[in-house]
């Protein structure tokens, strides 16, 4: 085969991906499981863990540099090796968010939490799902699937409002708790920005696959 | 787009029984850069002789179909005139082995100019759109091959643009230079298309993305016969193609 040492440094860059957005879907669920828990002694590993995302992103981000620069890649290919990139810096943002989640966790002193969680873990699960679906459709080459899931952030988006809304009236009602208030908006909040981080993996993916340049 | 400069209209070339060029239709617009590229035999080349009417000078050549200038059907021309319009540059060289000031001067003198004064002026406004001038102007009784090769290449170019062609025809006229000397006629092209209309054939896939507005895709078919398989702007060709053929070939899948 023509450029047979390139084709597998393509296909190690995709793997790389994959298994590094498989580690930022579990971090996020790891975190919102690690605050709704209160599991004191766990957050220091996702901490940790974080570095080894950074790591691996920013590897990534060199082998697309490097390929670039030294392979002249056009159309699909281009189009991949961009996208695969940006894709990994949205990545390691994501993972940035559940490693403040975990930060605001060790925040809050123990105990249990103002009030019971349930929006929270309902917005990582909808974040989680939304990014499954993205890097499915990555691999997939699925424009058309890519174009379905910035739709699911309207849900995001409104969980996050509700969120916010019934710790706006507790605060009131509460005033001494607005400190663990506002620790859990925060984190609400991180959710909220994953969403419009896989919004934006979204819109690589359908340039990977169309050479279109979106904006949901 | 602007307008069309050149166009060839259901073209057909064949060397005897052998068909090279199989209908090709396409409209070359003025002041733009136009590369064609494919693999080795795909008959780019012979496709780019054909706006000159280069290939008349092999035998047993027939041809199909129109090439237009200006609207007008460049078999009823007579050919001096047509390679007068339509200049040429090949991919090594070839400077006459006389003075830089007698290489430039040679074509205005076949077409008739004989005042030295004129032909001074020629030659100078000649070297300098060829981006020699600066470089050679204290030299232009030295023979034209004592210059380096890239030095050379402009010398050609400057030869083609004293007859003011309309159109000059490029067949890989970067190939034989060091990256240096070929970045200097990249750049050339660059100032050139403002006046004039460029086609240009390269293997360098690189140069044509580099170079080009446009650029044409040609492949032979089971034949051997020489296709247009895509012609577009340089920037869709490279980053989203439309043709699985034309991504094989410009991703080094195959060819």
């Amino acid at each position: 085969m023509p450029r047979a040492s390139y084709e597998s440094d393509l296909q190690a860059v995709r793997a790389e991906l994959l298994e590094v957005a498989a580690m930022t879907e579990r971090a996020v669920s790891e975190s919102v499981r690690i605050l709704k828990e209160r599991l004191m002694d766990e957050g220091s590993a996702l901490i940790e863990n974080d570095e080894v995302i950074n790591a691996r992103c920013h590897a990534i981000e060199e082998i697309c540099i490097n390929l670039t620069a030294t392979q002249q890649p056009v159309a699909g290919d281009l189009r991949f090796l961009f996208s695969t990139m940006l894709i990994a810096m949205e990545l390691e943002r994501i993972a940035d968010y559940a490693k403040g989640i975990a930060r605001i966790n060790a925040t809050i002193a123990p105990g249990p939490h103002i009030k019971p969680l349930i929006d929270i873990p309902r917005m990582a699960v909808v974040a989680t799902s939304m990014l499954r679906s993205a890097i499915e459709a990555f691999l997939k080459v699925d424009p058309d699937e890519a174009a379905r899931i910035p739709a699911r952030d309207v849900e995001l988006d409104l969980l996050y409002s509700q969120v916010y809304r019934e710790l706006l009236t507790h605060v009131m009602q509460n005033p001494s708790k607005i400190d663990d208030a506002m620790k859990l908006a925060f984190s609400a909040h991180n959710l909220e920005r994953v969403g419009d981080r896989v919004v934006n993996i979204c819109e690589r993916i359908i340039y990977h696959c169309t050479g279109e340049v979106v904006d949901f | 787009m602007s307008e069309t400069r050149m166009c060839t209209s259901e073209y057909s070339l064949s060397y005897g029984d052998f068909k090279a060029l199989n209908s090709i239709t396409i409209d070359i617009p003025t002041n733009r850069i136009t590369a064609i590229i494919g693999p080795s035999g795909c008959g780019k080349s012979t496709f780019l002789r054909s706006f000159n009417r280069m290939n008349e000078l092999i035998p047993c050549v027939s041809t199909e179909g129109s090439v237009m200038l200006d609207g007008e059907d460049i078999f009823e021309k007579d050919v001096v005139e047509l390679r007068k319009k339509v200049g040429m540059v090949f991919q090594r060289p070839n400077p006459f082995p006389k003075s830089i000031f007698d290489n430039v001067a040679y074509g205005p003198r076949i077409h008739g100019i004989r005042e030295r004064t004129r032909l001074a002026a020629i030659v100078e406004s000649s070297l300098k759109a060829a981006a020699l001038w600066g470089e050679v102007r204290d030299n232009l009784g030295k023979s034209g091959l004592a210059l380096s090769g890239g030095q050379q290449q402009r010398l050609c170019i400057a030869r083609a643009l004293a007859v003011e062609p309309e159109v000059i025809l490029m067949d890989e006229p970067a190939s034989a230079l060091d990256p240096v000397a070929t970045l200097k006629i990249e750049e050339l092209m660059e100032q050139l298309k403002k006046d004039y209309t460029i086609v240009i054939v390269t293997h360098n896939m690189q140069q044509a993305a580099r170079v080009s507005d446009l650029t044409a895709f040609m492949l032979t078919d089971e034949n051997r016969a020489g296709n247009l398989i895509e012609f577009g702007p340089t920037r869709d060709i490279f980053t989203t193609p439309g043709d699985k053929r034309t991504e094989d070939y410009i991703s080094g899948r195959f060819g």
